[in-house]
């Protein structure tokens, strides 16, 4: 504020001293002598001040020119103001600055009227021939005066000097000696004691034979005719001759007569002179104030458009403010017109958009609540959800859903439904059923599909339920599915368990009478039979007590299978049990080699050690049996998981013949074996057993040959 | 007028203002004063001729200073004068007059060339013996007044080498 006003001064200042400089410069050009001295340094003030404002023009010229490349509010408004108000004020100024110096110089002309310059000149020249004729009587005296003189002897013409002065109407009369010299004067004016000697130029002329008669000016507006005439040395007295000089004065009224012609004649001569220059003068006095009014009326411009956008500036402000939702600013309103109004009206529209805003921004802020509720609700179910909508497009997958398909939500969210056919082949049944349901109209459905996931089958429980159009756009369906696998693994584990627990209960106690009365037998009936019969009842209860044994075995089997025994668990790392159990086998089974990679640290692992011994003699006993014939190399091999630290991998695998494919989907349930003389209990013990640990199991077929994979939890103290 | 224009003015003026020089200081003293009289090597041109018999007056002024150098600082002044010489045209009497517009003393000269010979006539300089020293020198230089020609004439002039007939600082010693 108060560097405005300063500005504002300033340039109030410099315009006044401009304007102060311009009249003064007008009235000095009229013709006033005593400001002859001041008017190079008020002309120069003038230029400065012109220079002044022209550099407060031009600052504001630039700051326009930086502001609209940069862009700002109302720059743009403001510059088309600015150059309207300048074209606006400009033409007219033009035109009133051509139109003044076109009068101007008719005016100046005019003054210069070919009668009065005719009539100056005869004036001019009435005079001269007046005082020619002056001139001539005063020179014929003096010549006459001089041959008077000539016969008187020098010494002589001194004492009638006075007397030749009041016979004559000369006022002064002197005589000169040849070097130039004044020898004696006689005057009228007694009180006039010094006579000035005529000039150089006279004496040369007249020492020529030429007489010297001029009319000169004395004590102000009179005049005087001087003659100088040689007197000739008739007597020959001297060798020098004399100069006679005469002053004569032209009569006072004629005088004045006279210099009032030669005085109006000068100054008339020099206007006509001047005549170019004064009008140049008055023209750079007119384009000095055209140039002010120019530069008054850009710096009115500029001001002008400055207050006029300012208001408009604020509210392209507070518009920009209410786009990126800050409904707070309000414009002062700092004028009663219209745009006082507008201002009142964008402050009331303001307010009752901030209170819409703050309805509309709560109701979004519920809706999205209620949205990150159903989102978080859906994260949390263990049930796969899948929305789809007509156009075969997934809208959304929970992370269940993810993890059962196998997929991240970038792979199927936004994608045709296909996708999860181009990503994963095994999903096709999933994605048949959706596509069929999606053309179907039923309301609700249900159904039990297989899917395949590189080695792994899942088992999926899909349940559909149409979403209207009206709900949704175009409508679509909503899909929950479940992983049944794993209750299915348990339902059929806990049926195995209950059937072996009944084979073994049922089976068992048999057997010891069975084994007992074979062997009665035989001791009793061996002795006494013939030799042909006692070859017979030999094998016969051989036979018996073996298949009893072998039933015994089986039974024992099934017996461990069922039962569920209390772990002893301790932390304990498995490097040590797992080279026991290899020890162990690779005495009684010197051809298979063994290659172990074990990791080191050791890991320490909460298990029970006999069950784990069992885990590990099952995996190398079912490895053992897997070749036929070749040289069977068994690797072994532990490792923390890639993708959780707290999980320790045990790798079986071996280049046997691997698992037969048909079987590998039941790999883990009892009674699943190629072998002949196997129980099909091994892998399903080991099942258990991993389970019982906390861990799971995984077999598949490599390049090599079968492999089987454990993941176990690493104790945490 | 324009910047380029201004500029090769001034550049014209500087070369127009070589021509004009004093020559010479003629000094004599006396038993009280000492008078320098200076002698003129000065030449006009048509334009101000013109502007003489068109009835302008032109102011001649002629600055004589008296002084002692200094070797490390300004020079020490120890007198000034000045003399102003107003030459006129007198259409009646048909020749041009130099007036000293102090003493009122006037000249008539027939010929315009003339004029210019006869100004060292008026231009008489006198100091008392008593401001002179065996160190002092005299500065003398003519110069134009610009300031007391007509109004309309003067921004004109100022950027007109015609006009420009200043003479540069004459520097003598005084006592040789």
């Amino acid at each position: 504020m108060k560097k405005s006003l300063l500005k504002n001064t300033l340039i109030i200042l410099v315009v006044s001293a401009l304007l102060f400089a311009l009249f003064s410069l007008g009235e000095i050009i009229k013709g006033s002598q005593q400001f002859n001295r001041i008017y190079l340094w008020l002309f120069g003030a003038s230029i400065l001040a012109v220079l002044i404002l022209v550099i407060i023009i031009t600052q504001r010229l630039v700051w326009l020119y930086l502001k609209n490349k940069k862009k700002e509010a109302g720059i743009r408004l403001t510059t088309r103001m600015v150059t309207t108000f300048a074209s606006l004020s400009l033409p007219p100024v033009l035109i009133i600055y051509l139109f003044s110096t076109q009068i101007l110089n008719n005016y100046i002309d005019s003054w210069f009227d070919i009668k009065i310059d005719k009539a100056l000149n005869d004036s001019l020249e009435l005079g001269e021939i007046f005082l020619n004729t002056q001139s001539k009587q005063a020179l014929d005296q003096t010549k006459k005066i001089a041959s008077q003189l000539a016969d008187i002897d020098n010494p002589r013409q001194a004492i009638y000097l006075e007397k030749f002065l009041d016979e004559s109407n000369a006022t002064s009369l002197s005589l000169i000696s040849a070097s130039e010299k004044i020898l004696e004067r006689a005057s009228i004016d007694i009180l006039d004691l010094t006579t000035d000697l005529p000039p150089q130029n006279a004496f040369r002329d007249v020492r020529n034979g030429t007489n010297f008669t001029r009319i000169e000016t004395r004590e102000g507006s009179l005049l005087q005719i001087r003659v100088l005439v040689k007197i000739e040395n008739v007597l020959r007295v001297s060798s020098n001759f004399r100069y006679l000089q005469g002053l004569f004065a032209i009569p006072k009224q004629y005088s004045k007569l006279a210099y009032n012609i030669e005085e109006a004649a000068i100054g008339y001569n020099q206007q006509k002179y001047q005549r170019e220059q004064l009008k140049n003068s008055y023209n750079i006095i007119l384009a000095l104030v055209l140039l002010l009014v120019m530069l008054l009326a850009l710096l009115w411009a500029f001001s002008a458009a400055k207050n006029l956008v300012a208001p408009v500036r604020l509210l392209y402000k507070a518009t920009e403010r209410i786009a990126e939702g800050d409904y707070s600013k309000t414009i002062p309103v700092t004028s009663n017109d219209e745009i006082g109004f507008l201002v009142k009206s964008f402050n009331s529209m303001s307010s009752q958009l901030a209170a819409s805003s703050a309805l509309a921004h709560r109701a979004q802020t519920d809706a999205l609540n209620q949205q990150l509720y159903l989102q978080n609700v859906l994260s949390h179910l263990s049930s796969g959800v899948l929305s789809v909508n007509k156009e075969q497009r997934i809208l959304m997958a929970n992370s269940a859903a993810l993890k059962i398909v196998n997929l991240k939500s970038i792979d199927i969210v936004n994608q045709n439904i296909h996708q999860l056919t181009v990503k994963n082949e095994g999903l096709e049944p999933l994605v048949e059923l959706i596509i069929t349901k999606l053309n179907d109209h039923n309301e609700e459905w249900q159904q039990e599909i297989l899917i395949t996931q590189k080695d792994e089958r899942k088992v999926l429980v899909v349940r559909g339920s149409h979403i209207p159009e009206q709900e949704q756009d175009e409508g679509g369906i909503v899909v929950v599915f479940d992983d049944q696998t794993i209750i299915n693994q348990a339902q059929r584990d806990a049926a195995w368990s209950e059937v072996a627990r009944r084979l073994a209960h049922e089976v068992k106690n048999p057997l010891t009478p069975i084994q007992l009365s074979a062997e009665r037998l035989r001791l009793r009936f061996l002795k006494k039979l013939p030799e042909e019969d006692k070859d017979v009842l030999d094998r016969a209860t051989q036979t018996i007590v073996s298949q009893v044994d072998n039933l015994k075995t089986l039974v024992n089997a099934f017996s461990d299978y069922a039962k569920a025994p209390e772990l002893k668990r301790e932390p304990r790392g498995l490097n040590r049990l797992i080279k026991e159990a290899v020890d162990l086998y690779y005495i009684s089974h010197a051809g298979i080699n063994f290659d172990l990679v074990l990791h080191n640290p050791e890991p320490t692992m909460f298990i029970d050690k006999v069950r784990f011994s069992q885990l590990l003699t099952n995996l190398i006993k079912n490895s053992s049996e897997s070749a036929e014939g070749q040289e069977l190399t068994i690797k072994i091999e532990t490792r923390i998981s890639e993708q959780l630290d707290n999980i320790l991998v045990l790798r079986f695998s071996d280049n046997g013949n691997g698992f037969k494919q048909r079987i590998l989907e039941h790999l883990f349930e009892p009674y699943e074996t190629t072998k002949a003389t196997g129980s099909g209990l091994g892998l399903a013990i080991v099942k258990k057993i991993v389970e019982e640990h906390g861990g799971n199991i995984k077999a598949y077929n490599d390049a090599l040959g079968a492999v089987i994979e454990i993941n176990l939890p690493i104790y945490k103290k | 007028m324009n910047i380029k224009l201004l500029l090769t003015l001034l550049f014209f003026s500087t070369l127009v203002v070589a021509e004009n020089h004093v020559i010479f200081l003629e000094i004599s003293s006396n038993e009280t004063s000492t008078v320098i009289k200076p002698q003129l090597d000065f030449h006009t041109s048509a334009q101000i001729k013109e502007a003489i018999d068109n009835g302008i007056r032109i102011n001649i002024i002629a600055k004589v200073d008296l002084y002692e150098p200094q070797s490390l600082w300004f020079n020490k002044t120890l007198k000034k004068q000045k003399i102003t010489l107003e030459i006129s045209y007198f259409s009646l009497g048909k020749h041009y007059k130099i007036k000293n517009l102090r003493t009122d003393e006037q000249i008539g000269v027939n010929e315009y060339p003339q004029l210019w010979k006869e100004l060292e006539k008026l231009m008489v300089f006198e100091f008392p013996n008593s401001a002179i020293t065996s160190k002092s020198w005299v500065k003398l230089r003519i110069m134009l007044d610009k300031g007391a020609l007509p109004i309309a004439m003067q921004l004109p002039v100022l950027f007109d080498s015609n006009w420009d007939i200043n003479t540069p600082w004459h520097e003598q010693k005084v006592m040789q």
